[in-house]
């Protein structure tokens, strides 16, 4: 509800002055941006476990991350 | 939009952006960092990441040099087209997206775990986030003026601490010199390197805005120059009152150092100093990597102004920060094992992609 009622207030706050200004692709991002963070936050309220898009760049970094790491490791002892 | 606006930074307001936004979050970091791989010569890791980190803003300032009304995305796209160029566009994106987060993220946990131990993370990103919001919809000129006042204190206040903490130095600390060869010390310098010095790559999105084209290098090498030793400074200073042990312990040195301040058994524990410096010089980090997210993101769309999007995204940056990073032990080995090469990739490599690709082009059109 809380979330719902932030996202509310932000777009009662924006929506005036993007319509008097006439700017139509704003206003497309505006929604988007916002309908993305509103549902992820009322999910996450809601104890959804949203998977971690860490997880993704993890399982390709960590590789190299690791490998320069233990580089340096066994170059030191 | 970000080439061609109105706005205008000076020389002086854009090293004083340089100075905060590489001790922003290192400042508390970096030693611990150091002292985990180095030991007692971590500061030598520190002055040799320095040394690069100016090589590395020399090249950032050729790299500008090359088209210096467009800021580093334009200057992608323009070069490698539109397919390459946006595969850049976006890995820097997703790059700079997730260092927003770290930073916010990185706030809240000081924080929670040393001052407010009690509140719910999220009140503590949310007025944060606010603060950085209204000062971004002020415009890029504003961040740049404000930095320019704050400054002097950030400096002064550092000094200060420096000062108190003469009384405490114990030499013993230091020894011995290179104790396992010049290996552990090049890792530390490793870390260092890309967290802050590679993340400066998002300046090259804010130089078009400088009145004199000429200035930037000078500016960005001032500006390393200051910060770097405002670095080797503190993470001299914890090995020294410290030692590496403690210092590599803690995950936040430099407030224990602050804690550490006792003159004549009046002046004591003046850690506040220490978190004075650090809200300032994040505030202003996450301020100018917020307006470049927003600014990039309504220049892609084509939108008229980049101003009504600052809340919806905030909201989001605030609502991914706890769902992306949940414990600090996460966050070290994430640092590791993913920020560090992917800072590499973003910061030095795709760079210096686009500069080889802009040298050829600019010698074609010279024939």
């Amino acid at each position: 509800m809380g979330v719902l009622l932030v996202a509310t207030l932000i777009s009662i706050y924006e929506i005036p002055k993007m319509k008097k200004q006439n700017m139509k692709r704003d206003f497309i991002l505006f929604s988007c941006v916002l309908f993305l963070a509103s549902t992820i936050a009322t999910l996450h309220v809601n104890g959804v476990t949203i998977s971690n898009p860490i997880s993704g760049l993890r399982a390709i970094f960590s590789p190299i991350g690791l490998g320069i790491e233990n580089f340096f490791m066994e170059k030191g002892q | 939009m970000i080439g061609s606006s109105k706005e205008k930074i000076s020389q002086k307001q854009l090293t004083s952006m340089i100075i905060l936004f590489t001790i922003g979050s290192a400042i508390l970091f970096i030693p611990s960092f150091l002292a985990n791989v180095a030991k007692q010569d971590a500061w030598i890791s520190a002055i040799v990441a320095t040394v690069l980190g100016l090589f590395t803003v020399l090249f950032y300032s050729k790299l500008y040099k090359l088209y210096p009304k467009k800021s580093y995305f334009e200057c992608a796209t323009f070069i490698l087209g539109k397919w390459i160029g946006g595969a850049v566009i976006l890995i820097t994106y997703i790059y700079f997206f997730i260092l927003s987060s770290l930073i916010l993220w990185d706030l809240g946990e000081f924080l929670k775990t040393q001052v407010l131990v009690q509140t719910p993370i999220q009140v503590i990103l949310i007025l944060f986030m606010l603060t950085v919001i209204y000062t971004v919809r002020l415009g890029i000129e504003n961040v740049g003026r404000t930095s320019e006042v704050f400054l002097p204190w950030v400096l002064g206040l550092f000094l200060l601490m420096c000062v108190f903490l003469i009384w405490s130095l114990e030499k013993g600390n230091l020894l011995p010199y290179l104790e396992k060869g010049v290996m552990p010390v090049l890792h530390g310098s490793y870390y260092l390197l890309s967290f802050p010095y590679l993340e400066l790559i998002i300046f090259l999105m804010i130089t078009p805005y400088v009145n004199k084209e000429t200035k930037v290098q000078k500016s960005f090498l001032q500006g390393t120059l200051v910060a770097g030793g405002l670095l080797i400074t503190t993470t001299f200073l914890c090995i020294l009152v410290l030692g590496a042990d403690v210092t590599a312990r803690n995950t936040f040195p430099v407030y224990v150092l602050g804690k550490m301040v006792s003159v004549g058994e009046f002046l004591e524990r003046l850690e506040i100093i220490i978190a004075i410096i650090w809200f300032l010089s994040i505030y202003f980090k996450l301020a100018i990597v917020f307006y470049v997210l927003v600014a990039s993101l309504s220049d892609f769309v084509k939108a008229k102004d980049y101003r009504p999007i600052t809340l919806p995204l905030g909201m989001l940056l605030v609502v991914m920060s706890p769902i992306m990073f949940t414990s600090t032990m996460q966050v070290a080995s994430f640092d590791k094992e993913v920020f560090f090469p992917l800072t590499y990739i973003v910061g030095f490599f795709l760079p210096l992609i686009v500069y080889i690709a802009g040298k050829i082009k600019h010698k074609k059109r010279g024939i």
